[in-house]
């Protein structure tokens, strides 16, 4: 494998951050956000709900500003970084959502799938190359499925047209050994770039994304300050510095990254995403980290220890998408409680 | 279709078949069933025959088998209105019988889009086997059957290895059966097989053509091949993009050629021959791209995603064609330029 001397930095802080605030980012934070980052030279920066474009509802959390007002103002403050928005099939469709996007000036769209899942992708991919746009196929809670099984369905996303593959520890569970083992498997079986999306569960974000780069990664992304779903994302400007550091091109002004990630700090973040207790179960239980607040909020309305839910959610393998089913987890686990089981 | 389009499609087939005419003699008052009719096979043959009863009294009949009536209807509306061409709706697996007149048959069913083989590989695989399987049981019958020319794929040979710079047909490399990747290959594989059978126990006329890629009407444009991509990129006046580094090399034949190359080979082949069909002058993508390019005012813009490209050896596949060059004096008649420029105006004119 030769070295890796470059790497295409994706920043989903207005997105994934989304979920660390409920989805409540304003039109000015966006622009805020989008203006400093554009002047760092981030290459590409996704904005949206934090399940993608037409997320919004009352099962995964209301938007407060809409998918069509956050695409103009990112667009509008976007000048050469490119939009990039991330776009689950179930919650974005292709007339509603995806051909507004194009419109609004689309540059990146990330089509993304529950790792088993990559033949849904297939149609918004083709509608997104037809469009011209450039497309990368998404596999998320990648830890849920052997290497072998992972290359198999991100096969499928290059078949269907995708541009790159990014593989999600949306559960922020995996070691650096395991992110080697599937981003080598991928470059493998795959003739497209590999790129890897962390979370911070187990305190192992950065230490991921350089395994993932050293392995031959060259997508990776990053939040400024790992402002993201749970215990946050690979943390930006930590991210950028490291690879600075590594010798590794990304194009990012790092005095600039550092006053994106100070913005993000002060206008946008409610509190610092931290590793909490609850955090570093829902990484072991390898239940996605944008549970946090139901789990939470479940346990203290049923009177039960949130890491219960988490270790039940885990064994169910229950997935995003599946929010409502946290709560038939907490009543069942409710009831055994008050039966004494 | 415009009539400007129907128009630019018959020159074609005048252009490419007047060296031809002779060969095509065999096809004179004879009846010729197309399974996947209205497909980009389909289409470009009935263009073919149109122009051959049109211009030069072959009196051939058309059957054109395929499931969609309103696709017919749609893709080849000025093909409905011929007295020598019948639509037939069924799907090639449900054939029990061919018409009784039947003299000469083209096997083109089948989805060549690999996306929707990597979705329902299985569907892929039981869809190619059971449509031919019914068509040899269906073909048996038939009285007067001359020969039947089967669409195989150039995926069987499971890729082109970096020592040969085009494949031949004896060339005996195979899709990995491991992956269900393959299963396209692999079932075309099996259909090849399962036609060979066919003519050792029921002693059927039978030979194989193995397809390349192609360029032209007919194909739509959010096809999931390069050229077409290119294409639409530029007729939406924005950028080509190049997937990679834009070395990837392949090859394209032009829709009437691949016409008059299969009529040709049906009626002068040989029971259990093999053709590749395509064209051998390879091309990389990139320089493809800029072929497309040229045909626009402004030019466009070609992208290279050589940024997030890997160092991967170059992709070749270019097929050996000089067996039917040999066999039946067959040639590329469409230059490249010439192909593009006439597939944009086909385009333009839709």
């Amino acid at each position: 494998m030769a070295k890796v001397t470059k790497v295409l930095i994706s920043d989903p802080s207005l997105r994934d951050g989304n979920h660390a605030v409920s989805h409540q980012l304003s039109a000015d934070q966006i622009a805020a956000y989008c203006r400093s980052a554009d002047a760092a030279g981030i290459p590409i920066v996704e904005v949206g709900h934090g399940n993608g474009l037409g997320a919004s509802s009352l099962q995964v959390g209301l938007s407060k500003t809409d998918d069509e007002t956050m695409l103009r103002t990112a667009r509008e403050n976007l000048v050469n970084s490119k939009l990039g928005i991330h776009v689950i099939p179930g919650f974005a469709t292709i007339q509603r959502d995806l051909s507004r996007a194009v419109e609004f000036g689309v540059d990146v769209v990330r089509v993304a799938s529950h790792c088993t899942e990559a033949d849904l992708t297939e149609r918004h991919i083709r509608y997104c190359r037809s469009n011209g746009k450039t497309v990368f196929g998404v596999l998320m809670m990648s830890h849920m499925i052997s290497k072998e099984m992972l290359a198999e369905e991100a096969r499928k996303l290059e078949n269907y047209g995708a541009e790159a593959v990014v593989i999600m520890d949306s559960a922020g569970y995996y070691l650096p050994s395991d992110v080697k083992e599937r981003i080598e498997c991928l470059l493998e079986h795959l003739s497209i770039p590999v790129g890897f999306h962390a979370h911070n569960n187990l305190g192992m974000a950065i230490a991921n994304s350089v395994a993932a780069m050293e392995s031959g990664a060259t997508l990776l992304d990053g939040c400024s300050r790992g402002f993201g779903a749970g215990a946050g994302n690979a943390q930006l400007e930590v991210l950028v510095a490291v690879l600075h550091r590594m010798g590794i091109e990304t194009g990012i002004d790092l005095y600039r990254m550092l006053d994106t990630a100070d913005l993000a700090e002060r206008d946008l973040l409610k509190e610092m995403p931290s590793i909490s207790s609850l955090s570093v179960v829902s990484g072991l239980a390898g239940v996605f980290s944008g549970f946090s607040k139901h789990v939470r909020r479940l346990a203290e309305e049923f009177d039960l220890d949130p890491r219960d839910i988490f270790f039940e959610l885990g064994r169910r393998r229950i997935i995003a998408g599946q929010e409502d089913l946290i709560i038939e987890v907490a009543t069942e686990l409710a009831t055994r409680k008050k039966e004494g089981l | 279709m415009k009539q400007a389009a129907i128009q630019l499609l018959q020159e074609d087939c005048a252009r490419v078949a007047q060296k031809h005419l002779a060969d095509l003699d065999l096809l004179s008052n004879a009846t010729l069933l197309v399974t996947g009719g209205t497909g980009f096979m389909g289409g470009w043959i009935s263009e073919l025959v149109c122009h051959l009863n049109d211009h030069h009294r072959k009196h051939i009949k058309l059957k054109l088998l395929a499931r969609d009536r309103a696709r017919f209807q749609a893709r080849l509306p000025h093909l409905a209105l011929k007295p020598y061409v019948e639509f037939l709706q069924g799907d090639v697996r449900d054939i029990v019988d061919t018409p009784k007149d039947v003299n000469y048959i083209i096997h083109a069913a089948g989805n060549p889009d690999n996306r929707a083989h990597t979705t329902n590989p299985m569907g892929t695989m039981i869809t190619i086997a059971d449509g031919t399987r019914a068509l040899i049981q269906a073909a048996e019958r038939a009285a007067d059957l001359r020969m039947i020319l089967n669409v195989s794929s150039g995926n069987i040979y499971g890729g082109q290895p970096r020592e040969l710079t085009k494949l031949p047909e004896t060339y005996s490399g195979a899709p990995l059966c491991g992956t269900a990747e393959s299963a396209y290959a692999e079932a075309k594989r099996f259909a090849e097989t399962l036609m060979t059978a066919a003519r050792s126990q029921a002693r059927l006329p039978l030979l194989t053509v193995r397809p390349f890629a192609f360029l032209g009407a007919y194909q739509p444009l959010d096809a999931p091949w390069a050229v077409n991509t290119f294409i639409n990129d530029a007729l939406q006046k924005r950028p080509i993009r190049v997937l990679g580094d834009g070395q990837t090399i392949r090859s394209l034949m032009y829709g009437a050629d691949m016409a008059l190359w299969l009529l040709v080979m049906l009626v002068r082949g040989k029971t259990g021959q093999v053709y590749n069909l395509g064209s051998d002058t390879g091309i990389t993508l990139e320089a493809l791209a800029r072929r497309v390019a040229a045909h626009f005012q402004p030019c466009p813009e070609v992208v290279l995603n050589a940024s997030l490209s890997r160092n991967i050896p170059t992709s070749v596949l270019v097929p050996d064609t000089s067996a039917a060059q040999r066999d039946f004096n067959l040639k590329i008649r469409t230059d490249l330029d010439t192909a593009i420029q006439q597939t944009l105006r086909w385009y333009q004119q839709q």
